[in-house]
């Protein structure tokens, strides 16, 4: 059991990560991205919701009409954004200002619709709580990576502080959305790349221990 | 009305839904009643980027009008120190468009005549290129030139300025350079009109 929701917890951050796997909420990863610290907050809003909604969704799974299940979970989910936007504008105004129109369009993120509908909506809250918080720190992971990589590479600077003077060869083609793309896909296919390797390598080892019992025997 | 029945699934259907909007609804009051923004309060905050002193509470929009006759921006909130003896300073929220997302605001100190200070009220050009013309390193070019009734406000250059009337853009950010040299001219207009000719008062 302890195990299960291990995997569960973990499974948003590697084998299922949203941007680099499952290739969800592409619109926002390379939208916010243009800075570590906007594609940071925008991570952390997302897992907030993402936590609240899965909770709230899995708690109230049973008295949720099926035919009208879709209606209710955007209505939590919207709640849940509405808050974070609030106290986001309220406390962190520069940073509302930077995320700008896809703070509020975190209600349609399908990240979170999908986990609400294929996670939250057929399992114990707990496990829905884990798997909330798995997806929300995979989705953060990603967008902050690639927030660094654009930043570091498009403005010479790393989380708004320069790097020497990286900022007078700076690219500036990292910061627009044409390099958003060519980023976003070559840590695709970086992050593909080694988790193919980590399958084979895992195959490997099962393909070689039935040989090793036998020879014991 | 019998359980099972289509009527009783409506009833039942639409009650849970309510129900659902309904804690939405208290849980967003509940949250609304600690993070709500206040404008003016949000004004006079980040009016301290441009001046020191204390501002009167409410932007002035009584005897002082904001009201210009300039297409390219519009002054949207006119401050002044809350000391009345500090005469002929104005800190301007000004609205400049042409911008990458359409138009951006800031915050103009006009002091003795003279733009002394600029900063950023709210705008979202993109980071490392735009972001530029937001800078106080850019902004300086509109300090320190005398605003009279003659001055028919600062022009952008996409080469080296000849005068101080003259702005050099940021090369590869023209909307955003555009855009804050537009919301510039709109208090250098304002300033002409309301004190120098009296003319908004």
């Amino acid at each position: 059991m302890k195990s299960n929701r291990l995997n569960t917890l973990t499974n948003g951050i590697v084998k299922s990560n949203p941007t680099f796997r499952l290739v969800l909420g592409t619109c926002p990863t390379l939208a916010v991205t243009t800075q570590a610290i906007n594609g940071l907050a925008m991570g952390a809003a997302v897992t907030f919701v993402l936590l609240c909604s899965n909770v709230m969704i899995s708690l109230l799974k049973k008295v949720i009409p099926n035919r009208v299940r879709i209606p209710a979970y955007v209505v939590i989910i919207a709640t849940f954004v509405t808050v974070v936007q609030m106290v986001m504008q309220k406390f962190l105004p520069s940073l509302y200002d930077a995320l700008g129109v896809f703070l509020p369009l975190i209600v349609v993120n399908c990240i979170i619709l999908a986990r609400a509908e294929a996670f939250a909506s057929c399992n114990p809250v707990l496990d829905s709580a884990l798997d909330g918080i798995g997806m929300g720190v995979g989705f953060t992971l990603s967008l902050t990576l690639i927030g660094i990589v654009r930043e570091v590479l498009g403005a010479g600077s790393f989380f708004g502080l320069p790097i020497g003077s990286l900022g007078s060869i700076s690219m500036t083609v990292f910061i627009l959305p044409a390099g958003g793309f060519l980023v976003y896909g070559t840590l695709m296919a970086v992050v593909n790349y080694l988790m193919r390797l980590s399958e084979e390598r895992k195959a490997a080892k099962l393909h070689a221990m039935p040989h090793e019992e036998e020879g014991e025997v | 009305m019998k359980k099972g029945s289509l009527a009783y699934e409506i009833v039942m259907t639409a009650l849970v839904l309510v129900l659902i909007a309904g804690v939405a609804g208290a849980l967003l009051g509940f949250v609304h009643h600690f993070a709500a923004v206040d404008p003016n309060e949000l004004l006079l905050k980040k009016a301290s980027a441009v001046y020191d002193g204390k501002l009167k509470d409410n932007p002035v929009r009584e005897g002082l009008s904001a009201k210009i006759e300039y297409e390219n921006g519009d002054v949207l909130d006119v401050l002044v120190p809350s000391d009345e003896s500090v005469k002929d300073v104005f800190i301007l929220h000004v609205k400049g468009t042409g911008a990458y997302k359409g138009s951006l605001e800031l915050l103009v100190n006009i002091t003795k005549g003279k733009i002394v200070k600029i900063a950023k009220y709210d705008a979202n050009e993109t980071p490392g290129l735009g972001s530029k013309a937001l800078e106080d390193s850019y902004f300086r070019q509109y300090c320190g030139v005398p605003i009279t009734a003659e001055f028919s406000g600062f022009t952008l250059l996409k080469t080296a300025p000849l005068n101080e009337t003259e702005v050099r853009a940021i090369s590869g950010a023209s909307k955003s350079s555009t855009a804050v040299t537009n919301a510039v001219n709109a208090a250098v207009v304002w300033y002409q009109n309301a004190v120098l000719k009296g003319g908004a008062r």
